[in-house]
Protein backbone atom coordinates (compact mmCIF):
# COMPACT_ATOMS: atom_id res chain seq x y z
CA UNK A 1 0.00 0.00 0.00
CA UNK A 2 3.27 2.57 0.95
CA UNK A 3 4.98 1.23 -1.96
CA UNK A 4 2.12 1.77 -4.49
CA UNK A 5 1.47 5.58 -2.64
CA UNK A 6 5.14 5.93 -3.27
CA UNK A 7 5.10 5.13 -6.90
CA UNK A 8 2.21 7.06 -7.72
CA UNK A 9 3.67 10.66 -5.84
CA UNK A 10 7.11 9.50 -8.01
CA UNK A 11 4.67 9.55 -11.86
CA UNK A 12 2.77 12.49 -10.59
CA UNK A 13 6.09 14.61 -9.89
CA UNK A 14 7.99 13.62 -13.30
CA UNK A 15 4.78 14.53 -14.85
CA UNK A 16 4.40 17.99 -13.64
CA UNK A 17 8.14 19.05 -13.62
CA UNK A 18 7.67 17.69 -17.36
CA UNK A 19 5.30 20.10 -17.86
CA UNK A 20 7.09 22.66 -16.26
CA UNK A 21 10.11 22.36 -18.18
CA UNK A 22 8.27 21.79 -21.67
CA UNK A 23 8.08 25.91 -22.35
CA UNK A 24 11.67 26.20 -22.06
CA UNK A 25 12.84 22.87 -23.55
CA UNK A 26 10.37 24.16 -26.28
CA UNK A 27 12.06 27.39 -26.81
CA UNK A 28 15.62 25.38 -26.89
CA UNK A 29 14.10 22.99 -29.46
CA UNK A 30 12.41 25.51 -31.94
CA UNK A 31 15.80 27.39 -32.38
CA UNK A 32 17.19 24.89 -33.94
CA UNK A 33 14.27 24.68 -36.62
CA UNK A 34 13.90 26.01 -39.98
CA UNK A 35 11.45 28.26 -40.28
CA UNK A 36 9.03 26.04 -41.93
CA UNK A 37 9.62 23.67 -39.10
CA UNK A 38 8.63 26.87 -36.36
CA UNK A 39 5.32 26.98 -37.72
CA UNK A 40 4.28 23.29 -38.64
CA UNK A 41 1.34 22.17 -37.56
CA UNK A 42 0.85 19.81 -36.14
CA UNK A 43 4.74 20.36 -34.53
CA UNK A 44 7.36 18.48 -35.82
CA UNK A 45 9.10 16.78 -32.91
CA UNK A 46 11.63 15.14 -34.69
CA UNK A 47 13.56 16.74 -37.16
CA UNK A 48 17.88 17.83 -38.53
CA UNK A 49 18.53 20.55 -36.02
CA UNK A 50 19.69 23.52 -38.17
CA UNK A 51 22.21 26.41 -36.37
CA UNK A 52 20.97 28.95 -39.55
CA UNK A 53 18.82 30.39 -36.81
CA UNK A 54 22.21 31.46 -34.14
CA UNK A 55 24.02 31.96 -37.65
CA UNK A 56 21.48 34.91 -38.43
CA UNK A 57 21.37 36.60 -34.96
CA UNK A 58 25.18 36.83 -34.66
CA UNK A 59 25.68 37.67 -38.14
CA UNK A 60 22.64 40.14 -39.41
CA UNK A 61 21.33 40.63 -35.91
CA UNK A 62 24.77 41.91 -33.91
CA UNK A 63 23.46 39.99 -31.21
CA UNK A 64 27.44 40.25 -29.70
CA UNK A 65 26.99 43.93 -29.41
CA UNK A 66 23.71 43.30 -27.11
CA UNK A 67 25.56 40.97 -24.96
CA UNK A 68 28.20 42.82 -24.50
CA UNK A 69 26.57 45.98 -23.45
CA UNK A 70 24.33 43.18 -21.24
CA UNK A 71 27.39 42.19 -19.30
CA UNK A 72 28.92 45.20 -19.17
CA UNK A 73 25.79 46.63 -17.42
CA UNK A 74 25.38 43.51 -15.42
CA UNK A 75 29.17 43.44 -13.98
CA UNK A 76 29.12 46.75 -13.13
CA UNK A 77 26.27 46.97 -11.33
CA UNK A 78 27.17 43.85 -9.17
CA UNK A 79 30.37 44.88 -8.20
CA UNK A 80 29.06 48.29 -7.48
CA UNK A 81 26.11 46.91 -5.36
CA UNK A 82 27.94 45.04 -3.10
CA UNK A 83 30.57 47.44 -2.61
CA UNK A 84 27.82 49.84 -1.62
CA UNK A 85 25.86 47.31 0.27
CA UNK A 86 28.45 45.47 1.89
CA UNK A 87 29.82 47.96 4.01
CA UNK A 88 26.07 48.83 4.82
CA UNK A 89 25.38 45.16 5.28
CA UNK A 90 28.09 44.93 8.35
CA UNK A 91 26.98 48.24 9.99
CA UNK A 92 23.51 47.07 10.50
CA UNK A 93 24.44 43.37 11.48
CA UNK A 94 27.07 44.94 14.13
CA UNK A 95 26.37 48.16 14.71
CA UNK A 96 24.23 49.49 17.86
CA UNK A 97 22.71 52.72 16.67
CA UNK A 98 19.00 54.42 17.37
CA UNK A 99 17.04 53.80 14.26
CA UNK A 100 18.87 50.95 12.94
CA UNK A 101 16.12 48.50 12.52
CA UNK A 102 14.10 51.64 11.10
CA UNK A 103 17.04 51.81 8.35
CA UNK A 104 16.98 47.93 7.75
CA UNK A 105 13.24 48.30 6.80
CA UNK A 106 13.40 51.42 4.75
CA UNK A 107 15.83 49.52 2.54
CA UNK A 108 13.36 46.51 2.11
CA UNK A 109 10.29 49.19 1.35
CA UNK A 110 12.39 50.99 -1.18
CA UNK A 111 13.60 47.90 -3.12
CA UNK A 112 9.81 47.74 -3.52
CA UNK A 113 9.29 50.75 -5.58
CA UNK A 114 8.13 49.85 -9.20
CA UNK A 115 10.36 50.45 -12.12
CA UNK A 116 7.56 51.81 -14.34
CA UNK A 117 6.44 54.52 -11.98
CA UNK A 118 9.86 56.12 -11.67
CA UNK A 119 10.99 54.91 -15.44
CA UNK A 120 10.04 58.37 -16.64
CA UNK A 121 11.64 60.53 -14.40
CA UNK A 122 14.69 58.98 -15.27
CA UNK A 123 13.98 59.48 -18.90
CA UNK A 124 13.91 63.49 -18.40
CA UNK A 125 17.20 63.50 -15.54
CA UNK A 126 18.84 60.95 -18.75
CA UNK A 127 18.31 63.46 -21.36
CA UNK A 128 19.23 66.75 -19.31
CA UNK A 129 22.31 65.20 -18.48
CA UNK A 130 23.12 63.85 -21.70
CA UNK A 131 23.00 60.55 -20.10
CA UNK A 132 20.29 58.95 -22.54
CA UNK A 133 21.61 55.51 -23.85
CA UNK A 134 24.40 55.28 -22.02
CA UNK A 135 25.56 51.97 -19.85
CA UNK A 136 26.31 54.14 -16.78
CA UNK A 137 23.04 55.40 -16.32
CA UNK A 138 21.59 51.75 -16.35
CA UNK A 139 24.47 51.35 -13.84
CA UNK A 140 23.47 53.37 -11.43
CA UNK A 141 19.63 53.45 -11.48
CA UNK A 142 19.92 49.51 -10.95
CA UNK A 143 21.55 50.32 -7.58
CA UNK A 144 18.12 51.75 -6.34
CA UNK A 145 16.85 48.07 -6.15
CA UNK A 146 19.92 45.68 -6.27
CA UNK A 147 21.76 47.98 -3.07
CA UNK A 148 18.77 47.25 -0.69
CA UNK A 149 18.35 43.86 -2.21
CA UNK A 150 22.15 43.01 -1.67
CA UNK A 151 22.11 44.88 1.96
CA UNK A 152 19.24 42.38 3.18
CA UNK A 153 20.78 39.63 1.38
CA UNK A 154 24.66 39.75 3.06
CA UNK A 155 23.00 41.03 6.33
CA UNK A 156 22.11 37.54 7.41
CA UNK A 157 25.17 35.82 6.50
CA UNK A 158 27.13 38.35 8.39
CA UNK A 159 24.93 37.92 11.23
CA UNK A 160 25.66 34.07 11.05
CA UNK A 161 28.96 34.63 11.47
CA UNK A 162 30.10 34.71 15.48
CA UNK A 163 31.11 37.79 16.96
CA UNK A 164 33.58 35.42 19.51
CA UNK A 165 35.98 35.69 16.26
CA UNK A 166 35.95 39.36 15.28
CA UNK A 167 36.39 40.31 19.31
CA UNK A 168 39.50 38.07 19.41
CA UNK A 169 40.71 39.82 16.13
CA UNK A 170 39.84 43.47 17.23
CA UNK A 171 41.82 42.73 20.73
CA UNK A 172 44.95 41.91 18.65
CA UNK A 173 44.84 45.36 17.49
CA UNK A 174 43.31 44.17 13.93
CA UNK A 175 41.11 47.50 12.45
CA UNK A 176 37.12 47.40 11.94
CA UNK A 177 38.00 47.49 8.26
CA UNK A 178 40.59 44.69 8.56
CA UNK A 179 38.22 42.93 10.48
CA UNK A 180 35.51 42.64 7.63
CA UNK A 181 37.79 42.37 5.03
CA UNK A 182 40.09 39.35 6.63
CA UNK A 183 37.54 37.42 8.85
CA UNK A 184 33.86 38.30 7.73
CA UNK A 185 34.37 38.26 3.84
CA UNK A 186 36.42 34.81 3.72
CA UNK A 187 33.55 33.71 6.28
CA UNK A 188 30.59 34.63 4.04
CA UNK A 189 32.20 34.32 0.98
CA UNK A 190 29.65 31.42 -0.90
CA UNK A 191 27.20 34.03 0.50
CA UNK A 192 28.79 36.77 -1.05
CA UNK A 193 29.07 35.28 -4.36
CA UNK A 194 25.33 33.62 -4.24
CA UNK A 195 24.67 37.88 -3.94
CA UNK A 196 26.54 38.77 -6.31
CA UNK A 197 25.28 35.89 -9.30
CA UNK A 198 21.37 36.84 -7.82
CA UNK A 199 22.40 40.95 -8.60
CA UNK A 200 24.18 40.03 -11.89
CA UNK A 201 21.41 37.92 -13.12
CA UNK A 202 18.54 40.44 -11.90
CA UNK A 203 20.28 43.16 -14.14
CA UNK A 204 20.73 40.88 -17.02
CA UNK A 205 16.70 40.38 -17.08
CA UNK A 206 16.20 44.08 -16.32
CA UNK A 207 13.61 45.73 -19.03
CA UNK A 208 11.09 48.34 -17.99
CA UNK A 209 14.53 50.92 -17.40
CA UNK A 210 16.33 49.24 -20.38
CA UNK A 211 13.85 49.87 -22.56
CA UNK A 212 13.02 53.66 -21.93
CA UNK A 213 16.66 54.51 -21.33
CA UNK A 214 18.29 52.99 -24.27
CA UNK A 215 17.83 53.50 -28.12
CA UNK A 216 21.01 52.15 -29.61
CA UNK A 217 24.47 52.29 -28.25
CA UNK A 218 23.67 50.78 -24.52
CA UNK A 219 20.84 48.18 -25.31
CA UNK A 220 20.89 45.61 -23.69
CA UNK A 221 19.54 41.98 -24.73
CA UNK A 222 15.53 42.14 -22.91
CA UNK A 223 15.00 45.34 -25.34
CA UNK A 224 15.92 44.16 -28.34
CA UNK A 225 12.79 41.84 -27.68
CA UNK A 226 11.26 44.34 -30.92
CA UNK A 227 13.84 43.93 -33.54
CA UNK A 228 11.95 40.69 -34.49
CA UNK A 229 8.93 42.14 -35.08
CA UNK A 230 8.99 43.28 -38.25
CA UNK A 231 6.35 43.99 -40.97
CA UNK A 232 7.24 40.76 -42.19
CA UNK A 233 5.67 39.33 -39.01
CA UNK A 234 7.68 38.29 -35.87
CA UNK A 235 11.23 36.80 -36.98
CA UNK A 236 10.13 33.60 -35.09
CA UNK A 237 13.85 31.35 -35.31
CA UNK A 238 15.73 33.73 -34.65
CA UNK A 239 13.97 35.09 -31.74
CA UNK A 240 14.06 31.71 -29.78
CA UNK A 241 18.10 31.47 -30.57
CA UNK A 242 18.13 34.62 -28.95
CA UNK A 243 16.05 33.86 -26.31
CA UNK A 244 17.84 30.98 -26.02
CA UNK A 245 20.88 32.41 -25.68
CA UNK A 246 19.93 35.31 -23.32
CA UNK A 247 18.56 33.06 -20.71
CA UNK A 248 21.49 30.44 -20.57
CA UNK A 249 23.60 32.16 -18.21
CA UNK A 250 21.02 33.04 -15.30
CA UNK A 251 19.92 29.25 -15.68
CA UNK A 252 23.25 28.04 -15.60
CA UNK A 253 24.14 30.07 -12.38
CA UNK A 254 21.61 30.11 -10.88
CA UNK A 255 21.66 25.94 -10.97
CA UNK A 256 25.05 26.25 -9.56
CA UNK A 257 23.87 28.62 -6.83
CA UNK A 258 20.72 26.68 -5.92
CA UNK A 259 21.09 26.42 -2.60
CA UNK A 260 20.48 29.88 -1.87
CA UNK A 261 17.64 30.65 -4.18
CA UNK A 262 15.34 30.80 -1.34
CA UNK A 263 17.30 33.42 0.46
CA UNK A 264 17.76 35.55 -2.68
CA UNK A 265 13.97 35.30 -3.39
CA UNK A 266 12.67 36.28 -0.27
CA UNK A 267 15.65 38.62 0.58
CA UNK A 268 16.56 36.41 3.52
CA UNK A 269 13.23 36.67 5.26
CA UNK A 270 13.14 32.47 4.48
CA UNK A 271 15.95 30.16 5.20
CA UNK A 272 16.87 27.93 2.30
CA UNK B 1 32.14 55.53 20.89
CA UNK B 2 35.22 54.41 18.57
CA UNK B 3 33.84 51.15 19.32
CA UNK B 4 31.08 51.75 17.13
CA UNK B 5 32.68 54.10 14.54
CA UNK B 6 31.94 51.80 12.32
CA UNK B 7 28.06 52.01 12.25
CA UNK B 8 28.82 55.34 9.99
CA UNK B 9 29.34 52.36 7.12
CA UNK B 10 25.96 52.69 6.36
CA UNK B 11 26.22 56.12 5.00
CA UNK B 12 27.13 55.90 1.65
CA UNK B 13 24.83 52.96 0.45
CA UNK B 14 22.48 54.94 2.22
CA UNK B 15 22.54 58.12 0.66
CA UNK B 16 22.93 56.97 -2.80
CA UNK B 17 19.61 54.58 -2.16
CA UNK B 18 17.52 57.34 -0.62
CA UNK B 19 18.96 60.11 -3.42
CA UNK B 20 17.57 57.44 -6.22
CA UNK B 21 14.47 56.82 -4.45
CA UNK B 22 13.04 59.96 -3.64
CA UNK B 23 14.29 62.83 -6.13
CA UNK B 24 11.96 60.99 -8.85
CA UNK B 25 9.38 59.96 -6.12
CA UNK B 26 8.98 63.89 -5.50
CA UNK B 27 9.18 64.32 -9.12
CA UNK B 28 6.43 62.11 -9.89
CA UNK B 29 4.34 63.78 -7.17
CA UNK B 30 5.15 67.10 -8.54
CA UNK B 31 4.45 66.37 -11.94
CA UNK B 32 1.19 64.67 -11.01
CA UNK B 33 -0.22 68.08 -9.82
CA UNK B 34 0.50 69.82 -13.17
CA UNK B 35 -1.56 69.29 -16.57
CA UNK B 36 2.00 67.44 -18.46
CA UNK B 37 2.43 66.68 -21.38
CA UNK B 38 5.51 64.01 -22.45
CA UNK B 39 7.89 66.20 -24.53
CA UNK B 40 6.63 69.40 -23.90
CA UNK B 41 8.09 72.15 -21.62
CA UNK B 42 5.14 74.05 -20.44
CA UNK B 43 2.59 72.66 -18.00
CA UNK B 44 -0.60 74.46 -16.13
CA UNK B 45 -0.62 73.49 -12.27
CA UNK B 46 -4.04 71.73 -11.79
CA UNK B 47 -3.71 71.05 -7.82
CA UNK B 48 -5.32 67.30 -7.34
CA UNK B 49 -6.84 67.80 -10.58
CA UNK B 50 -5.69 64.72 -12.02
CA UNK B 51 -6.46 62.54 -9.07
CA UNK B 52 -9.94 63.35 -9.29
CA UNK B 53 -9.50 62.84 -13.29
CA UNK B 54 -8.55 59.34 -12.10
CA UNK B 55 -10.95 58.72 -9.45
CA UNK B 56 -13.79 59.66 -12.01
CA UNK B 57 -11.53 57.35 -15.34
CA UNK B 58 -13.31 54.29 -16.19
CA UNK B 59 -10.16 53.46 -18.02
CA UNK B 60 -8.37 53.70 -14.93
CA UNK B 61 -10.40 51.73 -12.50
CA UNK B 62 -10.25 48.71 -15.35
CA UNK B 63 -7.07 48.73 -15.44
CA UNK B 64 -7.27 48.45 -11.39
CA UNK B 65 -9.75 45.90 -11.83
CA UNK B 66 -8.11 43.80 -14.62
CA UNK B 67 -4.82 43.89 -11.83
CA UNK B 68 -6.54 42.55 -9.43
CA UNK B 69 -8.07 40.12 -11.72
CA UNK B 70 -4.92 39.16 -13.03
CA UNK B 71 -2.88 38.98 -9.17
CA UNK B 72 -5.35 37.48 -7.02
CA UNK B 73 -5.83 33.56 -9.35
CA UNK B 74 -2.22 33.96 -9.77
CA UNK B 75 -0.68 33.87 -6.50
CA UNK B 76 -3.64 31.77 -5.27
CA UNK B 77 -2.58 28.90 -7.61
CA UNK B 78 0.87 28.95 -7.51
CA UNK B 79 0.21 28.71 -3.17
CA UNK B 80 -2.06 25.80 -3.76
CA UNK B 81 -0.01 24.53 -6.61
CA UNK B 82 3.20 25.03 -4.68
CA UNK B 83 1.73 23.42 -1.90
CA UNK B 84 0.81 20.44 -3.41
CA UNK B 85 3.85 19.93 -5.48
CA UNK B 86 5.80 20.62 -2.33
CA UNK B 87 4.19 17.77 -0.51
CA UNK B 88 4.82 15.31 -3.34
CA UNK B 89 8.78 15.90 -3.31
CA UNK B 90 8.51 15.93 0.55
CA UNK B 91 6.90 12.38 0.73
CA UNK B 92 9.74 10.50 -0.05
CA UNK B 93 10.64 10.24 -3.50
CA UNK B 94 13.29 9.67 -5.67
CA UNK B 95 15.46 12.84 -7.23
CA UNK B 96 14.20 15.03 -5.11
CA UNK B 97 17.45 17.50 -5.30
CA UNK B 98 17.06 16.94 -8.67
CA UNK B 99 13.57 17.99 -9.67
CA UNK B 100 13.79 21.17 -7.15
CA UNK B 101 17.08 21.66 -8.80
CA UNK B 102 15.48 22.69 -12.13
CA UNK B 103 12.50 23.88 -10.73
CA UNK B 104 14.09 27.25 -10.69
CA UNK B 105 14.13 28.03 -14.41
CA UNK B 106 10.84 29.25 -14.64
CA UNK B 107 12.35 32.60 -12.11
CA UNK B 108 15.58 32.83 -13.06
CA UNK B 109 14.21 33.51 -17.26
CA UNK B 110 13.97 36.80 -18.74
CA UNK B 111 10.30 38.29 -18.45
CA UNK B 112 10.31 39.18 -21.88
CA UNK B 113 11.99 36.20 -23.39
CA UNK B 114 8.68 34.53 -21.84
CA UNK B 115 6.22 37.04 -23.35
CA UNK B 116 7.46 36.55 -26.76
CA UNK B 117 8.25 32.65 -26.12
CA UNK B 118 4.72 32.31 -25.01
CA UNK B 119 3.17 34.79 -27.61
CA UNK B 120 4.03 31.95 -30.41
CA UNK B 121 3.05 28.86 -28.11
CA UNK B 122 -0.41 31.05 -27.75
CA UNK B 123 -1.02 31.60 -31.26
CA UNK B 124 -3.56 29.90 -33.58
CA UNK B 125 -1.63 26.93 -34.41
CA UNK B 126 0.81 27.16 -31.82
CA UNK B 127 2.21 24.36 -29.13
CA UNK B 128 -0.44 25.28 -26.91
CA UNK B 129 -3.55 24.81 -29.15
CA UNK B 130 -1.99 21.32 -30.25
CA UNK B 131 -2.18 19.65 -27.30
CA UNK B 132 -6.10 21.26 -26.19
CA UNK B 133 -7.29 19.63 -29.20
CA UNK B 134 -5.06 16.27 -28.62
CA UNK B 135 -6.72 16.33 -25.29
CA UNK B 136 -9.96 18.17 -25.58
CA UNK B 137 -10.58 18.27 -29.28
CA UNK B 138 -10.84 21.78 -28.86
CA UNK B 139 -8.31 24.53 -29.40
CA UNK B 140 -8.46 28.47 -28.05
CA UNK B 141 -7.91 31.87 -29.42
CA UNK B 142 -5.99 32.91 -26.53
CA UNK B 143 -5.21 36.98 -28.01
CA UNK B 144 -9.11 36.98 -28.04
CA UNK B 145 -10.66 39.49 -25.38
CA UNK B 146 -12.05 36.50 -23.31
CA UNK B 147 -8.87 34.60 -22.89
CA UNK B 148 -5.97 36.80 -22.81
CA UNK B 149 -5.59 37.67 -19.62
CA UNK B 150 -6.06 34.01 -18.70
CA UNK B 151 -3.11 33.25 -20.91
CA UNK B 152 -1.50 35.80 -18.62
CA UNK B 153 -2.14 33.93 -15.37
CA UNK B 154 -1.61 30.66 -16.42
CA UNK B 155 2.17 32.10 -17.48
CA UNK B 156 2.44 33.59 -14.28
CA UNK B 157 1.45 30.82 -12.72
CA UNK B 158 4.10 28.56 -14.52
CA UNK B 159 6.54 31.00 -13.43
CA UNK B 160 6.35 31.46 -9.70
CA UNK B 161 4.90 28.01 -8.65
CA UNK B 162 8.39 27.22 -8.48
CA UNK B 163 9.12 29.87 -5.74
CA UNK B 164 5.93 28.42 -3.19
CA UNK B 165 7.77 24.72 -4.29
CA UNK B 166 10.86 25.73 -3.17
CA UNK B 167 10.27 28.15 0.48
CA UNK B 168 7.16 25.37 1.40
CA UNK B 169 9.56 22.58 0.95
CA UNK B 170 12.21 24.31 3.26
CA UNK B 171 9.93 24.43 5.47
CA UNK B 172 8.37 20.96 5.09
CA UNK B 173 12.32 19.97 5.73
CA UNK B 174 12.15 21.96 8.90
CA UNK B 175 9.42 20.22 10.36
CA UNK B 176 10.86 17.94 13.08
CA UNK B 177 10.81 14.44 12.61
CA UNK B 178 9.34 13.72 16.48
CA UNK B 179 6.19 15.75 15.65
CA UNK B 180 5.51 13.60 12.83
CA UNK B 181 6.45 10.45 15.29
CA UNK B 182 4.23 11.44 18.04
CA UNK B 183 1.27 12.20 15.63
CA UNK B 184 1.50 8.67 14.30
CA UNK B 185 1.29 6.91 17.86
CA UNK B 186 -1.61 9.25 18.13
CA UNK B 187 -3.11 7.44 15.55
CA UNK B 188 -3.70 10.64 13.10
CA UNK B 189 -4.32 9.95 9.62
CA UNK B 190 -2.42 11.44 6.92
CA UNK B 191 -4.25 13.99 6.39
CA UNK B 192 -4.54 14.95 9.79
CA UNK B 193 -0.93 15.01 10.41
CA UNK B 194 -0.76 17.51 7.48
CA UNK B 195 -3.20 19.73 9.01
CA UNK B 196 -2.24 19.94 12.73
CA UNK B 197 1.23 19.51 12.04
CA UNK B 198 2.51 20.44 8.94
CA UNK B 199 0.52 23.12 8.00
CA UNK B 200 0.53 25.44 11.41
CA UNK B 201 4.37 25.79 10.43
CA UNK B 202 3.57 26.69 6.54
CA UNK B 203 1.42 29.30 7.33
CA UNK B 204 3.76 31.92 7.87
CA UNK B 205 6.01 30.78 4.73
CA UNK B 206 2.44 30.79 2.75
CA UNK B 207 1.82 34.47 4.06
CA UNK B 208 5.36 35.92 3.54
CA UNK B 209 4.82 34.24 0.11
CA UNK B 210 2.04 35.77 -1.37
CA UNK B 211 2.94 39.33 0.23
CA UNK B 212 5.75 38.96 -1.92
CA UNK B 213 4.38 37.42 -5.18
CA UNK B 214 1.71 40.25 -4.92
CA UNK B 215 3.79 43.10 -5.06
CA UNK B 216 6.12 41.55 -7.70
CA UNK B 217 2.98 41.13 -9.69
CA UNK B 218 1.92 44.31 -8.79
CA UNK B 219 4.98 45.99 -11.00
CA UNK B 220 5.08 43.66 -13.71
CA UNK B 221 5.58 44.96 -17.08
CA UNK B 222 8.27 43.29 -19.24
CA UNK B 223 6.21 40.08 -19.10
CA UNK B 224 2.84 41.44 -20.20
CA UNK B 225 4.47 43.85 -22.98
CA UNK B 226 5.94 41.34 -24.85
CA UNK B 227 3.22 38.64 -24.74
CA UNK B 228 -0.29 40.96 -25.40
CA UNK B 229 1.21 44.53 -24.68
CA UNK B 230 -2.03 45.55 -23.07
CA UNK B 231 -3.67 44.47 -25.49
CA UNK B 232 -6.17 43.16 -27.48
CA UNK B 233 -7.99 46.61 -26.85
CA UNK B 234 -7.38 46.85 -23.13
CA UNK B 235 -7.92 43.14 -22.08
CA UNK B 236 -4.58 42.49 -20.43
CA UNK B 237 -3.49 46.34 -19.13
CA UNK B 238 -2.93 46.16 -15.70
CA UNK B 239 -1.84 49.31 -14.07
CA UNK B 240 2.10 49.04 -15.06
CA UNK B 241 0.78 49.18 -18.94
CA UNK B 242 -1.88 51.61 -17.86
CA UNK B 243 0.39 53.65 -16.48
CA UNK B 244 2.97 53.50 -19.94
CA UNK B 245 0.19 53.99 -22.42
CA UNK B 246 -0.87 57.01 -20.39
CA UNK B 247 2.52 58.68 -20.39
CA UNK B 248 4.07 57.54 -23.26
CA UNK B 249 0.80 56.74 -25.71
CA UNK B 250 -1.36 59.31 -25.05
CA UNK B 251 1.61 61.77 -23.51
CA UNK B 252 -0.08 62.51 -20.35
CA UNK B 253 2.60 62.85 -18.60
CA UNK B 254 0.62 64.78 -15.30
CA UNK B 255 -1.80 62.39 -15.51
CA UNK B 256 0.51 59.33 -16.04
CA UNK B 257 2.27 60.09 -12.98
CA UNK B 258 -0.90 60.57 -10.69
CA UNK B 259 -0.85 56.83 -12.05
CA UNK B 260 2.33 56.31 -11.23
CA UNK B 261 2.45 57.85 -7.68
CA UNK B 262 -1.22 55.72 -6.57
CA UNK B 263 0.66 52.50 -7.95
CA UNK B 264 3.72 53.30 -5.49
CA UNK B 265 1.49 54.32 -2.44
CA UNK B 266 -0.42 50.53 -2.91
CA UNK B 267 2.75 48.70 -2.77
CA UNK B 268 3.98 50.65 0.01
CA UNK B 269 0.83 49.40 2.13
CA UNK B 270 1.68 46.04 0.91
CA UNK B 271 4.99 46.61 1.60
CA UNK B 272 3.96 48.05 5.40
CA UNK B 273 1.94 44.95 6.04
CA UNK B 274 5.19 42.64 5.19
CA UNK B 275 7.41 44.58 7.98
CA UNK B 276 4.79 43.96 10.00
CA UNK B 277 5.12 40.44 9.70
CA UNK B 278 8.38 39.95 9.19
CA UNK B 279 8.76 41.89 12.76
CA UNK B 280 6.38 38.92 13.91
CA UNK B 281 8.35 35.94 12.77
CA UNK B 282 11.67 37.80 13.89
CA UNK B 283 10.40 38.01 17.97
CA UNK B 284 9.01 34.33 17.35
CA UNK B 285 12.43 33.63 16.36
CA UNK B 286 14.19 35.02 18.91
Amino acid sequence: MKRRKQFISQIAVTVIFLIFMFPYLWMIISAFKTRMQVFAYPPVWLFKPTLENFRVVLQEHNLLFYLKNSFIVSVGNTLLSLALALPASYSLARGKFKFKESLGYFFLIVQMVPAISIVFVYFYLAKTMNLYDTKIMLIIIYLLWHVPWAVWMTRGFIEGVPPSLEEAALIDGCSRFGVLIRIILPLIAPGLAAAAVFVFIMSWNEFTVAFLLTSMNAKTIPTIVSQYVTHLGVLWGPMFATATIATLPAVIFSFIFRKYMITALTMGAVKG
Amino acid sequence: MRKFGFSIWIAPALVVVSLLALYPLFWAGYKSLFDAKFGFPEAEFVGLGNYIRLINSQAFWTSLKTTILFIVPSILFQAALGLMIALLLNSGIKGKSFFSGFFIVPMVMMDTMVGLTWRLYYSQQGIYNYFLELIFGKPIIWHSASWALTGIVIAEIWRWTPFFILILLAGLQAVPRELYDAADVDGASSFQKFRYVSFPLLKTLLVIGLILRFVDAMKLFGMIFAMFGGGPGNVTETLPIHIYRTTLLSRNLGLGMAQAIILIVLILITGIFFIRLLKRVKGVQE
